[in-house]
């Protein structure tokens, strides 16, 4: 079970991290319980920062396709196979034009949404941050 | 002077030369390293600096200007295999990172390459140092102070605990090669093994350095045998495994 990353591609290092894990969990390659590398084996591996390795690792555990056993590592989740196929960047879509919808029947212009967005998106940070 | 006088100072010039011109050259000549000539200057000079002062102190004891001192000889030897050591590390060249990287999401665990003899091996050789120095000391064998004994037990444990980490940080270093997974691990081998090799002779050295105390023997002694196998190993290990694939 090999992962290869191009760092010449568009798309960002930790998105193909998490497509190809991904990927071999829905083939089958990685089945339930697998341990996976530790964070700093795999980046050491990719000659990648740590930190790319991480927040891969945070939103597949957050996907419900890893899961975080604190000292003793990293295995697959044993839903792992059903949740690679939720798709949450769909969710997000179909939540978003329902909500732009109702914005705009208020009569809002798309100007006016962005930056309420925009606004929401910066509190939520500064609110999480603190 | 007497014989062993004349060996530790053959033995001294033989240390000066492979140390301080011989290993830092190999260190230099790799074809990778055109980006450190500031460095690979600096290193020259204070090599041809310790080389000056190592012939300085030869010559000074060989005529009798200075009285023969084993300290001093001990002190200069620790000198020159930090410098080598930090030429090594520093003149090591940057691994070339390609735009595509392969990587192995098998799980890496040292002892997975530690074949379980040398596993008992590496253990017994770190456990007999001790074992060995407590039953000098309960059963009243050793002539010179006790407070040597422990402090040579504490060198050994010390030193075995740094080639232990050595070997944990071999497997998790950065890599050299990123396409290809399978030569990687047989790099990782090659390298462990040099490591637990290297633990078994320096254990094996501090039992002879024991029982050559035990047995009261000269430190002049004590010193050729330590010059000779660390001129030994520093020459082995400075072989290249494959010219471009591992640097030193």
């Amino acid at each position: 079970m090999e992962i290869l990353i191009d760092t010449d591609s568009t798309e960002p290092i930790f998105a193909q991290l998490i497509s190809q894990i991904k990927q071999l969990v829905s083939n089958g390659n990685l089945e339930p319980g697998f341990q996976l590398p530790s964070i700093r084996q795999l980046a050491a591996d990719l000659g990648i920062n740590q930190n790319t390795v991480a927040k891969a690792y945070k939103l597949l555990e957050r996907d419900k396709v890893i899961i975080g056993k604190g000292y003793r590592g990293t295995f697959i989740h044993s839903q792992a196979q059903q949740n690679c196929l939720i798709d949450y960047s769909q969710q997000a879509r179909q939540l978003m034009s329902t909500t732009i919808m109702q914005l705009r029947e208020l009569g809002l212009t798309d100007s006016e949404i962005r930056l309420q967005f925009a606004e929401l998106i910066k509190e939520r940070t500064l609110t999480e941050a603190l | 002077m007497t014989i062993m006088h004349i060996a530790i100072n053959v033995i001294f010039a033989l240390q000066l030369a492979l140390l301080s011109v011989v290993l830092p050259r190999r260190c230099q000549q790799h074809k990778r390293q055109p980006d450190k000539r500031l460095l690979q200057l600096g290193f020259t000079w204070i090599n041809r600096l310790v080389l000056l002062a190592g012939s300085a102190l030869l010559l000074a004891q060989i005529t009798g200007w200075i009285v023969f001192n084993l300290a001093i000889l001990l002190a200069f030897t620790g000198l020159q295999v930090l410098l080598l050591l930090a030429q090594r590390q520093w003149l090591q060249p940057a691994p070339i990172l390609p735009t595509q990287r392969k990587a192995s999401l098998q799980r890496r665990r040292v002892l997975d390459y530690v074949p379980p003899a040398d596993r008992v091996m590496s253990v017994s050789a770190v456990l007999v140092v001790p074992l060995l120095a407590s039953a000098l000391a309960f059963s009243g064998q050793w002539p010179m102070a006790m407070a040597k004994l422990w402090q040579l037990s504490a060198v050994g444990l010390l030193t075995n605990a740094i080639l232990f980490f050595a070997v944990y940080f071999t497997v998790f270093r950065k890599r050299q090669n990123f396409n290809d997974v399978d030569n990687q691990t047989t790099l990782i081998q090659r390298k462990v093994s040099q490591y637990l090799r290297a633990i078994l002779s320096f254990n094996m050295l501090l039992v002879l350095i024991l029982l050559l105390g035990a047995f009261q023997t000269t430190p002049e002694l004590l010193y050729i045998l330590l010059s000779l196998s660390l001129q030994l190993m520093l020459l082995k290990t400075g072989q290249r495994v494959s010219a471009g694939k591992l640097a030193y």
